[in-house]
């Protein structure tokens, strides 16, 4: 490019520039600017300087004075109560009130009274309302009486025993928790469990299991999920949310539990014994609940009302099974025996990187002389890699597709040989394969069993038992990382693995 | 939430400390002033909440941006359906620029008041009014008694002139033998 020719360049990109500035860039300019940043590391430096210079612009005329009428502010403040004492900015700025509480205390030099001072009501100002309402003394719902061996990620409560906990969310990972709520009720989480406490006579589950434990004054306490609404009458009971069909089980241990499915508004009363399930499109009551309801492994599986036939575990380690992994870049570090690993480094500008995919093949003769397949789920047990980072990539969802394709071996699959390979990221060949659904992964998790079931698993199962008795399933990492090539590599335990589950399909079939 | 005071101090410190970065860098991303600052509350709530993942003594700005970052991209996605919105890859790539280029950023954004002091007084005043104000092009164009279209040509020159200019000192002083 000539000098004349980068001059223009330039003339044109700031002239983007401004029209970002003004909000008036089309369709076709946005294409434009995106295309001179993403491909010329020069022009992504000048755009950059742009913006930073308009920020500064900002920061120089409306923010830094904002900050130096605050800091006048606070001088002002404590010349007029001479103790040096804050007060807020007006009486209701719960914010400042309770920071005051809390920073003030001890002996206090004039100049560090002073930083501290400023640090709270700039802080406390311009975190604005999201902070004073996150730091006013809320009440207390419940108190974690029991967290021994757990796990917990992400959530905005503490999680160490004995914590006093306001109203929150809670994801447990990990192990047994349980609360005991102001109102008496004992709540017990059964890991992995994602709820948000809201009051003392008020939860909501979003997936996972709880046992209520609700003694008498605390009757009316409501468990609420995506789907249902569980209002106590005095009893225990469990409710287990599914991680990916949101459908709410309900067994009632003892005593009275009204369940209402939100969508119709409709309300079953289920008395000792009695379960239910509840989506938005079904409510279905069981007089007498399989009690592994809750509790059991395979939640998807019991709870079914039609719960006739007979259940096959197969595993990649029987008969023809196999697992392994594919890795697009040919390298000998972060590999692994015992785990099958997954990644997408898909990147713009040039190859896949340390992208992996996962096959695994399930031999099916087991079936051979069995009934129908009536439901089916695949399982795979989440275990930590230890390469990449997290940070760097996001709750990740995973898509598994069925492959028709059998007849791979694991010591001659390559990331250019194997099937359904479309060798790209975070996808597959459809015309060699086709989709059979998704799970997540949240940020930071590294254990935990995860999978699919549905329909379209148990047609492809049907297709591959007529067929050569054979299924395999490839895995991928559907989402990329924010940061390319270091993000975290997630793993599965393989057939291999010492002690974790190997991959496992569990089938229901009919007799 | 249970937080001791102690933490409260430091997390409010820190973040003070950091308040300018953190804000040139999200309005980096984000340019109109509403959105960056919905970004930015969102984002000083999630570091509240998640200070106790923070370690003291690493470096908080660096965490600070990358909850930021998250946010950005957050508040991209809920937005994405009523505007237009670069992909995520020019988001990405300029965040990291923004990261790499820290040193150099902050040395052009010690010139800029400089170059501003350097405008003639009917730019500065608009400079002012459009910065400190926050008012519209339209309302700009009332204040200074000329057409809007104007206005924005006479900003959109401002800024690019202070662009050179910015550019220009830190060539001087490069010569001078000073550090950048």
């Amino acid at each position: 490019m000539s000098d004349e020719q980068k001059t223009a360049v330039k003339e044109e990109l700031f002239e983007l520039c401004e029209k970002t500035l003004s909000e008036e860039l089309n369709g076709e300019q946005l294409k434009r600017l995106e295309e001179l940043v993403v491909t010329d590391g020069q022009m992504r430096k000048l755009y950059v300087e742009y913006m930073h210079q308009h920020a500064g612009l900002y920061w120089q005329h409306a923010g830094e004075s904002e900050a130096l009428a605050l800091n006048s502010l606070i001088a002002g403040l404590e010349e007029e109560n001479g103790e040096g004492h804050l007060s807020g900015r007006h009486g209701d700025d719960a914010g400042i009130e309770r920071a005051k509480g809390k920073l003030v205390i001890g002996p206090w030099t004039w100049r560090k009274m002073a930083a501290a001072a400023a640090a709270v009501l700039v802080g406390g100002v311009l975190l604005g309302w999201g902070f004073a309402e996150k730091k006013t003394s809320q009440p207390i719902v419940a108190t974690l009486v029991k967290s021994a061996n757990c796990a917990w990620q992400g959530g905005v409560l503490p999680t160490e025993e004995g914590a006093q906990l306001q109203a929150g969310r809670l994801r447990l990972q990990q192990g047994l928790a349980r609360l005991k709520f102001v109102s008496g009720v004992e709540l017990t989480l059964e890991a992995p469990v994602d709820i948000e406490l809201i009051s003392p006579m008020l939860c909501r589950l979003y997936r996972g299991t709880v046992v209520a434990k609700v003694p008498e004054p605390a009757q009316g306490f409501t468990v609420e999920t995506d789907s249902a609404k569980l209002v106590d009458h005095g009893t225990e009971f469990g409710v287990h949310v599914g991680e990916r069909d949101g459908q709410t089980n309900v067994v009632v241990f003892d005593g009275i539990v009204d369940v209402e499915q939100k969508n119709s508004g409709k309300v079953q009363r289920l008395i000792t014994g009695n379960g239910s399930r509840v989506s938005g499109e079904m409510f279905e009551t069981m007089e007498r609940a399989p009690l592994e309801l809750v509790g059991g492994d395979d939640r998807i599986l019991v709870g079914n009302t039609s719960a006739v036939g007979k259940q096959v575990v197969i595993t990649t380690a029987d008969g023809r099974g196999e697992d392994v992994y594919v890795q697009a870049t040919d390298s000998d570090i972060h590999t692994s025996e015992q785990l099958l690993l997954v990644k997408n480094s898909e990147v713009f500008d040039a190859g896949i990187g340390y992208t992996r995919k996962v096959y695994l093949r399930f031999d099916l003769d087991a079936l051979l002389s069995s009934g129908d397949l009536l439901r089916a789920q695949l399982k795979l047990a989440v275990e930590p890699s230890n390469f990449g980072y997290a940070s760097f990539v996001p709750d990740a969802e995973f898509v598994v597709y069925g492959v028709r394709d059998d007849l791979w071996q694991r010591d001659q699959i390559t990331w250019q040989n194997a099937p359904a390979n479309n060798h790209t990221g975070g996808s597959a060949d459809l015309d060699e394969a086709i989709e059979l659904g998704s799970f997540f992964i949240p940020q930071g998790v590294y254990s935990g069993e995860v999978g699919v079931d549905g329909d379209a698993l148990v047609n492809f199962l049907r297709q591959e038992k007529k067929s050569d008795g054979l299924a395999t399933f490839l895995v991928v990492r559907r989402t990329g990382e924010i940061r390319r090539g270091s993000g975290l590599v997630h793993a599965f335990a393989s057939k291999r693995h010492p002690s974790a589950a190997p991959p496992t399909l569990k089938l229901q079939l009919a007799e | 939430m249970v937080r001791d005071s102690a933490d409260t101090e430091a997390f409010i410190r820190l973040l003070s400390e950091h308040e300018r970065g953190l804000y040139l860098y999200v309005m980096s991303m984000a340019p109109q002033a509403s959105d960056a600052d919905d970004i930015l509350q969102e984002a000083k709530v999630v570091m509240w909440r998640h200070f106790g993942d923070f370690k003291l003594g690493t470096n908080f700005g660096a965490w600070a941006r990358k909850v930021a970052f998250y946010q950005v991209l957050a508040y991209r996605k809920r937005k994405q359906r009523d505007r237009l919105c670069f992909s995520d890859r020019f988001v990405e790539l300029v965040a990291e620029e923004l990261k790499d280029d820290e040193s150099h950023l902050e040395a052009r954004y010690q010139s800029l008041a400089s170059c501003v002091a350097k405008l003639d007084p009917e730019h500065q005043r608009i400079v002012n009014l459009r910065y400190e104000g926050g008012e519209s092009i339209e309302a700009i164009a009332e204040a200074v008694g000329r057409t809007s279209g104007a206005v924005y040509r006479v900003l959109s020159r401002i800024r690019k002139s202070l662009h050179a200019c910015v550019s220009l000192q830190l060539d001087k002083n490069l010569e001078d033998g000073e550090m950048v």
